[in-house]
């Protein structure tokens, strides 16, 4: 079983209390949105989704519509001509939502940073909540991350044993 | 009045691995107007305008002289450049005389001049027709696009594809930069190829330098390519596959980028494969599980194949087909595997100019790239990826289809939205 980086869920278990939003249950939505990726970063979400890493069994999912999403997942840089929807789709969001970078390019722009037809990583149209840094980052590392999110967002008290699968 | 006479009249030009037709404007148009050889690429580059014709083992380079910013269209006669004259339009400014479609492509109207204008999509006419959007942001984990679909009940009356979401400026970002440099954005345009960009655009930059990359740099390419490959070909029949089929090619794939994580340090093999050779020799003792992967992703792949008589007959033979190429990728990596050379795996690249292309197969076409070098520094840079010749053709074929049929037409092309938006 995956485990989140203590010290990050220290961090953001801040983060989200000083910001007084936390998400109902353990069962997290994720609005995937592509926001100028070489699709490196959707290779290696599409691997997390799958059988062999398994991110259903940590409560995360991904969804079709923003309105039912509690997590924005950017990855690639966000290009000026993504930077609209990017924004209309966090507005159709409820809060409290969640912001996650995922890769090298959301994070800053990665390799293409500074271009002329960027406007840089995500947090310069969206406040991000977390970074999941990585050209692409593995699967496990993506999930990680978004354990990260979980655990800090979860009181511990109320933290249930992950499942696991009959025979991992 | 045939492509024999045009280009006798040509001047040719020095370039690697074959020579560039320089054609004075009134020829490009002939040769413009009038067939057989399909286009490859078509770009404009510094007052010319280049294209690549003909077929990818034997393929004809050809340049002209703008006039007044403009040549003659190449897609009348071939449809499928519709796509390469819009992006010279957007990126050069260059307008393609007598083209049919001028819609932009990765020109949204949101350059610096702070006036966002949403894109206009063709207008509907006929009764009972309805319009409907999809996209950029759309599906579970996928690409920006935009479908724009013309609707007459549940048949599609025209399919109008809205691209540029994720166009990125890589060329303008890779001119000015040494081969070096530059590689990290050719190994970025499309991950699912990233192995045959590198590959290309390396090839490219090895002809333009007349340089030749050591035996076991050679081998352990086509290694990588082959892993790539088999991994896209069976990506893509997962995509059509459900249940089960997704289960196991999905845990095919798996197994690929596990071992080629172990050979070569990265699932995907990113920035592997550089000008002049490899970034590192690999790990040759996790080799064997790498050729096992392939081995599991032809056996996979032959299975789900042997059910494609499920699919429309279009589809079906595009199963078939990505099977054979998984096959193909195993064989040709067991060949190479049994005499691996010896070391070093790089050699490096000299400040040199010249004029070079890169080609490499990819699981949607071959791959191309052009390279200009001065001292060995990008003074002009094309790449094209088939996703640009497929898009316009997926507009034609979703016409008249159903609806419903639509992800796994365009599922089983194996498109790339980045490969087209550059």
């Amino acid at each position: 079983m995956r485990q989140a980086d203590p010290a990050t869920v220290a961090a953001l278990a801040a983060r989200l209390a000083a910001s007084g939003e936390r998400l109902l249950g353990r069962s997290l939505a994720i609005r995937h949105v592509d926001a100028g990726s070489c699709g490196g970063c959707e290779i290696e979400l599409r691997a997390a989704r799958g059988a062999a890493h398994g991110l259903a069994r940590y409560g995360l999912r991904f969804v079709e519509s923003p309105r039912e999403a509690d997590i924005l997942l950017v990855t690639g840089v966000v290009t000026r001509n993504m930077a609209q929807a990017l924004r209309m789709t966090m507005g159709a969001m409820p809060r409290p939502r969640f912001v996650v970078a995922v890769g090298d390019c959301a994070m800053d722009g990665g390799v293409f940073k500074g271009g002329p037809a960027i406007l840089g990583g995500a947090d310069k149209v969206l406040p991000v909540d977390l970074l999941i840094g990585g050209c692409p980052p593995m699967p496990e590392e993506i999930i990680e991350g978004l354990l990260a999110l979980v655990e800090a967002n979860a009181p511990p008290a109320e933290k249930p044993a992950p499942r696991t699968e009959p025979h991992a | 009045m045939n492509l024999k006479s045009i280009l006798g009249a040509a001047s040719v030009e020095p370039a690697a691995p074959f020579p560039l037709h320089a054609l004075p404007p009134q020829d490009w148009a002939r040769l413009a107007a009038e067939g057989p050889l399909p286009v490859v690429a078509l770009w404009a580059d510094r007052g010319r305008i280049y294209a690549l014709l003909g077929d990818d083992a034997s393929p004809l380079a050809v340049a002209s002289p703008l006039v007044d910013g403009a040549y003659a269209a190449m897609s009348p006669a071939r449809p499928e450049a519709a796509w390469f004259e819009r992006l010279a339009h957007d990126l050069q400014g260059v307008a393609a005389i007598g083209a049919p479609d001028e819609r932009p492509a990765v020109d949204h109207g949101r350059g610096g001049n702070g006036s966002p204008e949403w894109p206009r999509f063709i207008e509907t006419q006929g009764e009972g027709l309805h319009q409907a959007a999809l996209g950029p942001v759309h599906g579970l984990i996928g690409p920006a696009a935009h479908h724009r679909l013309t609707l007459d009940g549940a048949r599609i009356a025209r399919l109008e594809m809205r691209l540029g979401y994720t166009h990125r400026g890589v060329l303008g970002l890779m001119a000015g930069k040494s081969c070096r440099a530059a590689a990290r954005f050719a190994a970025r345009l499309t991950a699912d190829a990233t192995v045959a960009h590198s590959l290309a655009f390396a090839t490219a930059a090895e002809a333009a330098s007349a340089v030749e990359v050591p035996p076991r740099a050679a081998a352990l390419r086509a290694v990588m390519a082959a892993a790539e490959r088999s991994g896209a070909e069976i990506a893509i029949l997962g995509t059509l596959a459900s249940g089960r089929w997704e289960a196991r090619l999905e845990a095919a794939r798996e197994r690929i980028a596990e071992a080629a994580l172990a050979c070569f340090g990265h699932r995907l093999m990113m920035d592997a494969v550089v000008p002049g050779g490899l970034a590192a020799d690999c790990d040759e003792a996790s080799l064997p599980a790498l050729a096992a992967a392939l081995a599991g992703a032809e056996g996979i792949a032959a299975a789900f194949a042997r059910l494609a008589d499920r699919f429309d007959p279009a589809i079906a033979a595009r199963i078939q087909a990505r099977a054979g190429a998984a096959a193909e990728a195993r064989q040709l990596m067991d060949a190479v595997l049994e005499a691996l050379p010896e070391p070093p795996v790089s050699v490096p690249l000299p400040m040199a100019s010249g004029m070079g292309f890169g080609a490499a197969p990819s699981a949607r076409g071959t791959i191309w790239h052009w390279l200009d070098l001065t001292s060995g520094y990008i003074a002009g840079v094309f790449i094209a990826d088939p996703a640009a010749l497929l898009w316009p053709g997926l507009e034609a074929e979703a016409a008249g289809g159903d609806i419903e049929d639509l992800p796994m037409l365009s599922a089983s092309l194996g498109l790339s939205v980045p490969g087209a938006d550059l």
